[in-house]
């Protein structure tokens, strides 16, 4: 703090001096300079003059040829310094009476000049030799010998230099006394502030004020400033520690998992519930720690994820097992979004583990469920289908019991029937025995097989089909999940229909729509002219447990093909009208052609749902 | 530059020939010193229509022809200088600078007094002579031709003499009271 004070109280001693000083100095400077470039004309204007008052005052002694009278006259000159010698001479260059500046007591040859001229003077280094004539009436009668040097001017300068030295030293006095008001005055309440802010910045206490200052100048301004500044700092800090300590509280009492990490993706900071869960410690979770908590087989995948998202600045979006501190694997849906400052840079990220593990087994319960309810159907159906070849081997073998004649023909009609209920046993079959890997399914192989496992139902309500599809369509899946689809689309579209209804079944080889656009497949749609869904249904169809027949439907089919879509990468999409007269529904299914180049596991899955008014 | 080293060398042994000058270099300084006087002097308005300015010898002439060839072309108050010799002060009228010769030292007197309020400038080199009233007498000191000045005489005629005048005049008398020393 001392050496602070000194330091400035010194710059404003030295800015004092610093300016008087250098303003003498320059004025200084410029005289001097000035008085040497103007020294010569100066020296000869003024050596003149003097040659002048000397030559009319020696007119009298010349023509009375008085050489004492003469030295009178040039012993005026003792009061000049410039003036080494001066002589008065004769009409014939005689030497009269002469001057010396010192001891010298040799008279100078007059030097050689042009009478005519009337004078002459010349500069020899620093010297000057000037002659004057003497003239009385109209004529020349002597002549003074004038020789100068810088004796004026170093005299001159001489007295320049004590005038200069006196009055450094009373601006130097005058910049002390200065600098000790400015100090009491500026200098003062700025080092109280500085040391104020200090104590501020140490102790990070905020609620200090720096003392006010009696005047209402800058200074005094700054004090208040200052302290307005200190009170609104201290308000957002309580604000900051209440927001901080509100978060605290908030982000612990969630029942996710939440974290933070830096912009680079590094972690910074976690919730409670993290550590309760993992059992680490923050220090195990600097920066990448948390890696250790992650099946490392699945970690690759994770990261590439994570380092895509922390590059591009997306949202990010996964599901995956992290390992709890019992050693046991649990499944996280993880979200993650970017925190961003006012310039849109992203400063950190703030991200979420839900534990989904019950809801994905729930999910698992409700699929098994739909399952067994759809075996139910289908066997209910298979009986009905079964039935009626049944009940025609029955009586066939009744007419062959009573009429032994025609004992071949109904025969051969049993062994028809019985050849229908064997390919319906063979197609039934076909839902549960399923391939453990995808392969090469032919949709209009399925699709035939599936109209014929419903032709009862549609002859029964003589619903008109059209089938526009070729032969040979071929995508990779799983044969069984496929038959199921279409068989719940079809019976969909059927309960939808009321008698005479018409649907239509189409298949073409196509792109995918959407973010699945670069992706050839197959398009498979369901068009019926139904009763139609209303707009404020369509968005629920696809929900678990949604149904509008509750005596006969779960309310788990459209749930559960959904999920089957997702399984093969596809996407169904719905269009639906009510409006009378044109009330009809259209089930849209994309599936790929292949399998293997899908990106994310179920995230090609979506779902549009359009309601045509 | 040449000549100005002979000057040099030779101002030494000048003083020594003065010792030995002459009778005649002596009144051809005293020529030249005489009409030098008229230059000093205000001379008064009232002067005689004559168109020249009359250098008078009274008595004895000492100067001969020098005195004539001194101020030949001369010129003072816009007037041509001219030599007079006269025998008496009856014939001083139209002079107006009178050397008194020595050979009228008998009745200078009556001779200043008969011009003494003429504006006649009186000179000469007889002993006394400012004593007796005169105004500008010749003496000899050093070898040199110096010269004293009686100033109530000077303005008792109406003449002012120049401070230059006086500042080379070896003594400067008033009345006859002793005057001050000069320099």
């Amino acid at each position: 703090m001392t050496r602070l004070r000194d330091s400035l109280s010194r710059k404003l001693t030295a800015m004092n001096l610093l300016v008087s000083g250098g303003a003498l100095m320059l004025a200084s400077t410029a005289l001097f300079a000035y008085d040497l470039v103007t020294f010569r004309g100066t020296l000869l204007s003024g050596t003149t003059i003097q040659a002048q008052i000397i030559a009319a005052n020696s007119v009298s002694p010349l023509i009375f040829n008085d050489a004492k009278s003469a030295e009178a006259t040039l012993s005026a000159l003792r009061t000049t310094q410039h003036i080494i010698y001066a002589a008065v001479y004769t009409l014939n260059g005689e030497f009269m009476a002469g001057y010396w500046r010192g001891q010298g007591r040799e008279p100078l040859p007059l030097p050689p000049f042009n009478r005519e001229s009337g004078g002459f003077s010349k500069f020899e280094g620093e010297k000057l030799d000037l002659v004057q004539t003497i003239d009385f009436q109209g004529k020349t009668v002597g002549f003074v010998y004038i020789r100068s040097d810088l004796g004026a001017l170093s005299e001159r300068w001489r007295t320049y230099g004590v005038i200069l030295l006196s009055v450094l030293g009373v601006s130097l006095v005058a910049a002390l006394v200065l600098s000790r008001i400015a100090q009491r005055k500026i200098a003062r309440p700025v080092l109280r502030l500085a040391e104020t802010a200090r104590q501020v910045s140490r102790e990070k206490n905020y609620m200090i004020r720096a003392q006010l200052t009696e005047d209402q100048d800058e200074v005094g301004l700054l004090v208040e400033s200052f302290n307005d500044m200190l009170h609104e700092i201290q308000k957002r800090d309580t604000a900051l520690q209440e927001s901080e300590s509100q978060f605290r509280v908030l982000a612990d009492s969630i029942p996710q998992m939440a974290w933070m990490t830096d912009k680079e993706g590094a972690a910074s900071w976690f919730n409670r519930r993290w550590y309760d869960y993992t059992g680490t410690t923050p220090e195990e979770m600097e920066g990448y720690g948390w890696e250790s908590v992650h099946d490392p087989e699945i970690l690759p995948k994770v990261l590439a994820t994570w380092k895509n998202c922390v590059r591009t600045g997306q949202p990010y979006e996964i599901t995956f097992p992290l390992r709890g501190a019992d050693g046991n694997f649990r499944l996280f849906l993880t979200l993650a979004l970017p925190v961003r400052d006012a310039h849109g840079k992203i400063v950190r990220w703030f991200g979420t583990n839900t534990d989904v593990t019950d809801q994905r087994r729930s999910e698992e319960a409700l699929r098994q469920t739909e399952k067994l309810a759809a075996t139910g159907r289908l066997a209910a159906s298979i009986a009905h289908e079964i039935n009626n070849p049944l009940e025609a081997v029955t009586n066939l073998v009744y007419l062959a019991r009573i009429q032994p004649s025609n004992l071949e023909k109904y025969l051969k009609l049993a062994d028809q029937e019985l050849e229908r209920i064997a390919q319906i046993t063979k197609n039934t079959l076909g839902f549960y025995r399923d391939t453990a890997s995808p392969a090469p399914v032919d949709i209009s192989e399925i699709l035939e097989e599936v109209v014929a496992l419903y032709s009862r139902k549609l002859n029964f309500k003589r619903i008109r089909l059209q089938s526009e599809y070729g032969d040979r369509i071929v995508v990779e899946g799983f044969p069984g999940e496929i038959r199921q689809i279409f068989a719940n689309l079809l019976s969909n579209a059927i309960e939808a229909m009321s008698e005479k209804g018409r649907l239509r079944i189409g298949a073409k080889q196509v792109h995918g729509r959407g973010n699945l656009t670069a992706i050839p497949g197959v398009r498979i749609t369901f068009l019926d002219n139904g009763t139609g869904i209303p707009p404020e249904r369509i968005k629920k169809i696809f929900e678990p447990f949604y149904t509008t027949k509750k005596d006969v439907g779960t309310g788990l089919g459209l749930w559960l093909t959904l999920g089957l879509v997702a399984k093969h990468h596809g996407q169904l999409r719905v269009r639906s009208s009510v409006r009378p007269g044109r009330t009809g529904t259209a089930f849209s299914l994309f599936l790929p052609e292949s399998q293997e180049d899908s990106s994310k596991d179920g995230s090609g899955s979506t779902t549009k749902t359009e309601a045509a008014s | 530059m040449l000549l100005a080293f002979i000057f040099a060398v030779f101002s030494g042994p000048r003083h020594a020939l003065d010792a030995q000058q002459s009778k005649p270099e002596e009144y051809q300084v005293k020529a030249v010193y005489l009409f030098n006087f008229g230059k000093f002097i205000e001379w008064p308005q009232a002067t005689p229509k004559d168109n020249l300015f009359g250098v008078c010898v009274l008595g004895h002439d000492p100067f001969g022809a020098t005195l004539d060839a001194t101020i030949n072309g001369e010129i003072i108050e816009g007037k041509k200088l001219v030599a007079r010799r006269i025998a008496g002060i009856q014939d001083a009228a139209n002079c107006r600078i009178l050397f008194i010769s020595m050979s009228e030292a008998n009745h200078v007197k009556q001779i200043l007094a008969s011009v003494e309020r003429t504006g006649v400038l009186t000179v000469s080199d007889m002993p006394d002579f400012t004593s007796s009233g005169g105004m500008i007498q010749f003496i000899l000191r050093e070898n040199k031709v110096r010269f004293e000045v009686n100033l109530s005489a000077a303005e008792k005629a109406g003449l002012t003499f120049s401070s230059q005048l006086l500042k080379v005049a070896t003594t400067v008398k008033r009345d006859e009271q002793k005057g001050v020393e000069g320099q």
